[in-house]
């Protein structure tokens, strides 16, 4: 009697553990937004020269002098700074991880060239680079005396190896193939100890971008994979201010000052990370001052947290510029009278107001602010009447049924934000079914199988890379058709021959250019419906500043240091 | 009785291999790519595709199951495709740390629950038993999502006798094992009252107090003795719950334990953490069963005799 028993509750469980995980995707969270004002006293790294000719020299960073004085603070210095996390660090491995990872990899490590708090590409662990007159060959002056944290030596040959790691024959998929995917890997030539070149397989103007994003290009110290092999992302070794010391999964990640560091030591001895899901039980730990720093604090709670002097709240547009991606390869949507009546017949104030409280911006732009080469090109202010107008001109008098789909839980206020515009196109004429997908993976697959079952998808792309050409290729660019991210199915010759200028280009002012062009015709093709960008905002506790989150969310903790009282 | 055990113990096996071809029969049919969540986000199609390929998830299903039975069989669940580390390292702090706070939860909810229950009983249609009642109906409906941050606010914030979240020592404790309890306790509350009256009514209880034995001794060695089955069920069943982990407590309160594992890993399509967690939370529950079942045999011959 009791075996039958066992067994139900057992297959019970297994279903019940798979189904609810299925039908609550809302307890994932929501990879929202982050930014901050960069800290005006932040010591600024030395910037790139200009060099005519074709190839573009960059002058050896000259040290920024180490501080010679301790800051002086009366009473006891705090050394350790808390941050409340979001999610749970999957791995170290800085090829393979993803996300918040990616960030406590960057205080692990560095990448070759990094953007500064301006979006400016500097040196980090090469000195200089020269591009070659072809417009593919990179060459990297390396910087020297430079160790990992195990002492390996930071030069040519370690550089090489990471290359292989990430794009060699026998290299796994990975995050920096992805990232790093640019390069030809046959092409790597190391030169003498501290120079190597290498080709990318064409002109791509985003290249620096890309190896510099914090989601790849960060070096491995080759000695701590041969001496972890598939265990090294538990390991992390690296060349960052800051090395591993303690690391509890799920519990909390401690990292320590690398007395050794190269560059410009933190203030800071420690920096434990923990892993806190729940929104609300962040705020609490940010306001009982367990913690000092927490990330994506809900927008509901900002007012009320900026009225508490213990506590400042930054917040800065981040760049996903929110829009409902119309589905062009099928009616109504392949009629750009359409989309543009889409366009007019939703009231993004009120989204933004209401939903928002204020709290976000309505794009007049298919690039969000905060990415280079934006520019406000018009806007599609709220019009019932004329929304009804083109509707007609396109034979649509009666309207027509459409399929909305939206995420749930995934993007800050998903599903309150399409049933708001459901119920604007539904007015408008454009009946709207909103589908809602409570599970991310069941979400990503049906945008490719089966392409013909919506009409639209809400959706907020973030640019990874903070340069254009990561907005517009893989969302707008015909060959990406029928695959991941585009989409509206949307392929135009004219937007086609712009995102191929702007990806080929190299030099930036022909660059901007092409993406002034792009966005201008975008805007009046309209493959999307135009919503907003949010803010997004970091808790930080009084006293503590140069917390640095850039506007892709993540955060940079290593020129925090106390304020003197 | 060794033989009862015995017997009882050689079935969990089938069971185990029957939940370890559900489960994998159930992951297959769900919608959803592993390959298409772990690929970063600008990764092409070319790249999910082989990705799909590295991961084995191309082959015929029959053969992925084969590959995964033999594996369990050697005692290796394979690695998380997401972490890259051995499920079993994977899974092993995070069951620890379910354990620990169902074990503090159960030594919080059993002397309460019993308490109450006893209480209940003793004085059945009083004011006392009609607020003991009312209040576990209260216990039973409190959302632990609600009471978690209710607690949180009064002992961190307001009072800050307690850390708010995370897993350190007994203090970190406290508040979700409160979350967790209050279903507990009520529950065994309300099972103890009416397993307590059904045997209050009985013949030899009459008889005990007839001979004039101390109410108490009534109470505990004739009353509580023979009431003692349905509730020994009723918390065997909680603590195996409580094992697979409770996906809302652990998330409020931060803390690294199975539920909040099992939600990650199905979100991101992890097939051996899911598996590896599944298979674990069943080979418990079934020990839990057996215990329950063996400490009832032990409790009542009859349930000896008659197998």
């Amino acid at each position: 009697m009791t075996t039958p028993r066992s067994l139900v509750f057992s297959l019970m469980l297994v279903l019940s553990m798979i189904v609810s995980a299925c039908g609550s995707g809302a307890t994932s969270v929501p990879p929202t937004v982050a930014a901050t004002q960069a800290p005006a006293d932040v010591p600024t790294q030395p910037a790139a020269t200009e060099v005519e000719g074709g190839a573009a020299v960059t002058e050896p960073a000259t040290q920024a002098p180490a501080p010679t004085e301790a800051p002086t603070v009366s009473g006891p210095a705090q050394t350790e700074l808390i941050v409340a996390l979001g999610t749970e660090i999957s791995t170290l491995d800085f090829q393979r991880t993803s996300g918040e990872g990616l960030m406590v990899g960057r205080h692990l490590s560095n990448h070759l060239v990094f953007p500064d708090e301006n979006g400016e590409i500097q040196p980090d662990l090469a000195e200089r680079w020269e591009i070659g007159d072809d417009g593919m060959t990179y060459t990297f002056f390396l910087r020297q005396g430079v160790t990992f944290h195990d002492g390996t030596p930071w030069n040519a040959e370690a550089l090489r190896w990471n290359l292989e790691r990430a794009l060699g024959p026998d290299s796994p998929p990975s995050l920096a193939k992805t990232w790093m995917g640019a390069i030809d890997y046959s092409s790597v030539r190391v030169i003498d100890e501290y120079t190597v070149e290498l080709k990318t397989f064409e002109p791509f103007g985003g290249f620096l971008y890309s190896i510099s994003n914090i989601g790849g290009g960060l070096m491995m110290s080759p000695a701590s994979v041969d001496q972890w092999g598939d265990d090294v992302g538990t390991h992390p070794v690296g060349t960052g201010p800051y090395r591993l010391l303690e690391w509890i999964r799920g519990e909390r990640l401690v990292l320590e000052r690398n007395p050794d560091y190269w560059g410009e030591p933190p203030a800071f001895e420690k920096i434990t990370f923990l892993p806190i899901p729940e929104a609300t039980t962040r705020v609490l730990m940010l306001e009982t001052g367990e913690v000092d720093v927490a990330v994506r604090i809900p927008t509901v709670e900002v007012e009320r947290l900026s009225a508490n002097p213990e506590i400042n709240i930054i917040g800065v547009t981040v760049i996903r510029p929110y829009s409902i991606m119309l589905n062009t390869s099928q009616p109504p949507f392949d009629d750009v009278r359409v989309r543009q009546a889409a366009n007019y017949a939703v009231d993004k104030q009120a989204i933004v107001d209401s939903l928002f409280l204020g709290q976000a911006e309505i794009l007049n732009s298919p690039l969000p602010p905060g990415v280079p080469g934006y520019s406000p090109v018009g806007e599609y202010p709220y019009d019932l009447k004329l929304a009804k107008q083109l509707l007609a001109e396109a034979g649509y008098e009666n309207g027509a049924d459409i399929v909305i789909d939206c995420p749930q839980g995934r993007l800050v206020l998903d599903t309150e934000v399409c049933s708001a515009v459901g119920a604007m196109l539904t007015n408008a004429g454009l009946r709207t079914q909103t589908r809602i997908f409570g599970d991310y993976a069941q979400f990503l697959d049906s945008r490719t199988a089966d392409t013909a079952a919506y009409n639209g998808t809400f959706f907020g792309w973030a640019t990874g890379s903070l340069d254009p050409d990561g907005a517009f290729f893989p969302t707008l660019y015909s060959q990406n058709v029928g695959k991941r991210w585009n989409f509206s199915q949307y392929a135009n010759p004219t937007a086609d021959e712009q995102i191929m200028r702007g990806h080929s280009s190299l030099d930036w002012e022909d660059r901007a250019e092409a993406y002034l062009e792009l966005q201008k015709f975008l805007w009046e093709d309209a493959p999307w419906l135009y919503l907003y960008s949010a803010k997004g905002f970091t808790g930080v506790r009084a006293g503590i500043e140069g917390v640095f989150v850039r506007p892709d969310e993540q955060i940079l903790l290593y020129s925090a240091r106390q304020t003197a009282p | 009785m060794v033989k009862y055990v015995v017997r009882r113990t050689a079935m969990v096996l089938p069971l185990l291999l029957l939940v370890s071809a559900a489960s994998f029969l159930l992951l297959y049919l769900v919608p959803g790519d592993p390959a298409t969540l772990l690929a970063p986000p600008d990764a092409t199609t070319e790249f999910v595709e082989e990705l799909r390929l590295h991961l084995g998830l191309d082959d015929p299903l029959h053969e992925q199951y084969l590959r995964y039975l033999w594996g369990l069989i050697r005692g290796d669940l394979g690695r998380s495709y997401l972490t890259n580390r051995s499920v079993v390292e994977e899974l092993a702090p995070r069951f620890l740390a379910t354990i620990e706070l169902a074990l503090a939860s159960l030594l919080l909810s059993i002397p309460i629950g019993l308490v109450i229950g006893i209480g209940a009983a003793m004085k059945r249609g009083s004011l006392l038993d009609a607020f003991l009642m009312l209040s576990s109906v209260v216990g039973l409906s409190m959302p632990a999502f609600w009471l978690g941050l209710v607690l949180m606010l009064v002992f961190s914030l307001s009072l800050g006798w307690l850390p708010s979240s995370g897993r350190g020592d007994w203090r970190n404790l406290v508040l979700p094992a409160m979350t967790l309890s209050t279903w507990s306790i009520a529950i065994i509350g309300r099972m103890t009252r009416a397993s307590m009256l059904e045997v209050l009514r009985r013949d030899y209880i009459r008889t005990a107090r007839a001979k004039g034995l101390v109410e108490w001794l009534v109470l505990y060695r004739h009353a509580l003795r023979n009431a003692l089955l349905p509730i020994l069920t009723v918390i065997g069943l909680r603590f195996g719950y409580m094992l697979s982990g409770a996906v809302i407590t652990e998330t409020v309160f931060a803390w690294p334990g199975m539920g909040r594992f099992i939600v990650q890993a199905i979100q991101s399509r992890d097939y051996p953490n899911i598996r590896g967690a599944l298979m674990l939370l069943a080979a418990s529950f079934l020990v839990v069963n057996l215990l329950v079942d063996v400490l009832c045999a032990a409790a009542d011959p009859r349930i000896r005799s008659q197998q």
